[in-house]
């Protein structure tokens, strides 16, 4: 391009590739939030792990419900993207089982507890296994775990305005302001018990809370004293009535 | 348990899924800027026409120009072009010799004057070919002089100063009969009596380009022949009497040359009258108020009474050089431009003139609009013969 033409066309030039620097950026990031977003749906593993339950990787992998998505997830994880498949002609899970439970028993030995954690959300996720819930803002997220629950319970055609979540069978993703309420020993083998309390739903239940009941022995080096803005995800035990307390067996607790 | 102390479950209301751009604030954040930046920038652009890609090709479009080669040299109009993605290289030539030449190289032409723009045409047409013709502006046909020529003129009552007679007076209106009697009884300019102390023996006669090849020096032959037949354009019956009785006052220049007003400006006594066309007196003098504050006064223009507005055409040979015919003719920023290089480029949105309005604004005198007689040019085919008659020229139309 000639001197002439530059020096008539630089500016629009520049304004045209400003345009389209920042309408590629914008399509290419949205395209990664929404890739993570369908990976993992949530930024549980960016915050501080503040308790996590180890066992309960192969617990889940056992338990069966998302035994595929798991092996499915730590094989993409080790084979950069590759999955193997080993079904057999039959379709058993025979040799598949075996051949999955080493799988995750090796990944759980060589990679941290934070990145088993991740692969883990994801596996679950994925398989739509997670009901997300705000203490903060009361609300339930409406999602395919969700309908699926609600569907279940025969109340999906319509859908309610709003669900307990001692419903949940499944995992829960629960967002609050936790504190730690008490705490049994410092040993290994004692418990701490955290809670959460259930917020923006007017005062029709001031006590009502989320209770998470943890193994000392799954607690990280940080734990904070005072109150935390946090996620939990865990499984729904019940509802206690007499405590106004929502049980939860916690699997990992992010700060 | 008693229910007295029972708690109920507080129900969670059950919300859609927020779109992630909303629901993250760290996207918002970091999508903020480069959002902003896409939303202005895409405005601004569409505002100032400007969205399609800006390395659309630039089309190159090379003419044939006559005198007004200085329009496309010019950085300003260059850029202007540019603005609308078109290139123009230019080949200078005679409008005469624009006319009778191979245009098959050229995608347009821009000769002086109305003669030559003809016989383009005519050609194009006798051919099939393509043409598209636009008159984008005039200027009048003048005679450049010095001050004393000027005054040693007004002295023998063959020009006089328009307006109010002052020391700054750039504009006089010339007796063209009385100017060609003077070379007609071979009076010199020392016998004008010039002042202060210049010395020129040399007939009085004005200055021309070479005959057959340029519109100005046929336009003023024209002019010529319509004062010597009284104010007639001459015609087939004429033509030969006309042409040889004005031979001997257009040969008292001596042999004509293509840089006459080049000569006048460097200051060459030898060229004191040349022939020129309006614009390039004035875009002159606009150079020298810019550079100096005033107008050289030391220059002046005579206005022959028998005036001639030349009407350069712009010719488009081609399909693709129509938008280049098209944006010289009505641009307002070409036509601006066109102002400042000393053009009548037509009336503004007011109905003012742009060139008068122009001047006035940059302080130089403005000349006078006086009712003149209009001088006729002659048929094609009555100029070629004058043409042929006083100088010898080939015939371009058969």
């Amino acid at each position: 391009m000639s001197k002439l033409w530059f020096g008539e066309w630089w500016l629009p030039l520049s304004v045209w590739a400003a345009a389209v620097a920042s309408l590629v950026f914008l399509i290419v990031y949205c395209y990664l939030e929404l890739r993570a977003q369908r990976i993992t749906g949530l930024d549980l593993t960016q915050g501080i792990c503040v308790y996590l339950d180890d066992s309960a990787i192969t617990d889940s992998y056992q338990m069966g419900r998302h035994s595929a998505a798991l092996v499915q997830a730590v094989e993409h994880q080790t084979n950069g993207g590759y999955t193997v498949s080993a079904t057999t002609p039959d379709g058993t899970l025979g040799f598949e089982k075996t051949r999955g439970e080493q799988l995750i028993t090796n990944y759980v030995q060589t990679h941290t507890p934070i990145e088993v954690i991740g692969i883990l959300v994801a596996a679950i996720e994925k398989g739509n296994g997670i009901v997300h819930a705000n203490l903060k803002t009361g609300t339930v997220r409406k999602n395919a775990a969700l309908v699926k629950l609600l569907s279940d319970l025969g109340q999906s055609d319509p859908l309610p305005k709003s669900t307990l979540l001692s419903h949940v069978e499944d995992y829960v993703l629960v967002k609050g302001r936790f504190r730690l309420a008490a705490r049994t020993s410092e040993d290994p083998s004692g418990t701490t018990v955290f809670i959460a309390p259930y917020a923006g739903i007017g005062t029709a239940v001031p006590a009502a809370r989320v209770r998470l009941a943890c193994a000392n022995a799954g607690l990280r080096r940080h734990t904070p004293a005072a109150e935390f803005s946090g996620s939990c995800l865990g499984k729904v035990r019940d509802w206690n009535a007499e405590d106004g307390a929502l049980d939860i067996h916690p699997v990992v607790i992010f700060q | 348990m008693d229910s007295a102390h029972a708690f109920e479950e507080p129900p969670l209301g059950i919300a859609g899924k927020r779109p992630f751009f909303l629901a993250r604030r760290r996207f918002r954040r970091i999508a903020a800027l480069p959002l902003a930046v896409l939303v202005l920038a895409t405005g601004g652009l569409a505002l100032t026409g400007n969205l399609p890609f800006p390395g659309v090709p630039v089309v190159e479009l090379k003419g044939r120009v006559a005198s007004k080669a200085d329009l496309f040299t010019d950085p300003e109009v260059q850029r202007i072009l540019m603005r609308h993605r078109i290139k123009v290289t230019v080949d200078v030539a005679g409008s005469r010799q624009v006319a009778e030449g191979d245009l098959g190289s050229y995608d347009f032409v821009f000769p002086s004057g109305q003669a030559a723009a003809d016989t383009i045409k005519y050609r194009r047409e006798e051919a099939h070919a393509y043409a598209k013709i636009k008159l984008p502006f005039t200027s009048p046909l003048v005679i450049a002089t010095y001050r004393a020529y000027a005054e040693a003129l007004v002295g023998r009552g063959a020009a006089t100063p328009q307006g109010t007679p002052s020391a700054d007076t750039l504009y006089y209106d010339l007796d063209l009969a009385k100017f060609l009697d003077l070379a007609r009884t071979n009076t010199t300019w020392n016998d004008l009596g010039l002042n202060p102390g210049r010395i020129n023996s040399n007939v009085v006669t004005a200055y021309t380009s070479p005959y057959c090849d340029s519109n100005s020096a046929e336009t003023y032959i024209s002019q010529v022949a319509f004062t010597q037949n009284g104010d007639r354009a001459p015609d087939e019956t004429s033509a030969d009497a006309v042409g040889e009785a004005i031979k001997p006052l257009l040969e008292a220049q001596g042999r004509p040359a293509s840089d006459r007003f080049d000569s006048f400006v460097s200051g060459e006594d030898s060229v004191p009258t040349p022939v020129i066309y309006e614009h390039q007196y004035l875009a002159y003098q606009l150079r020298h108020q810019a550079a100096k504050g005033r107008p050289d006064t030391t220059r002046v223009l005579l206005y022959p009474d028998s005036a001639f507005l030349t009407k350069p055409r712009i010719i488009a040979l081609k399909p693709r050089a129509d938008q280049l015919a098209d944006l010289i003719d009505s641009d307002p920023e070409l036509r601006r431009r066109a102002t400042e290089l000393g053009f009548h480029a037509g009336p503004d949105l007011h109905g003012q003139d742009l060139l008068r309005t122009f001047l006035g604004d940059q302080h130089l005198p403005v000349p006078a609009t006086v009712n003149r007689t209009r001088a006729l040019l002659p048929s094609p085919e009555v100029l070629e013969t004058i043409l042929q008659t006083v100088a010898g020229c080939k015939r371009i139309l058969s």
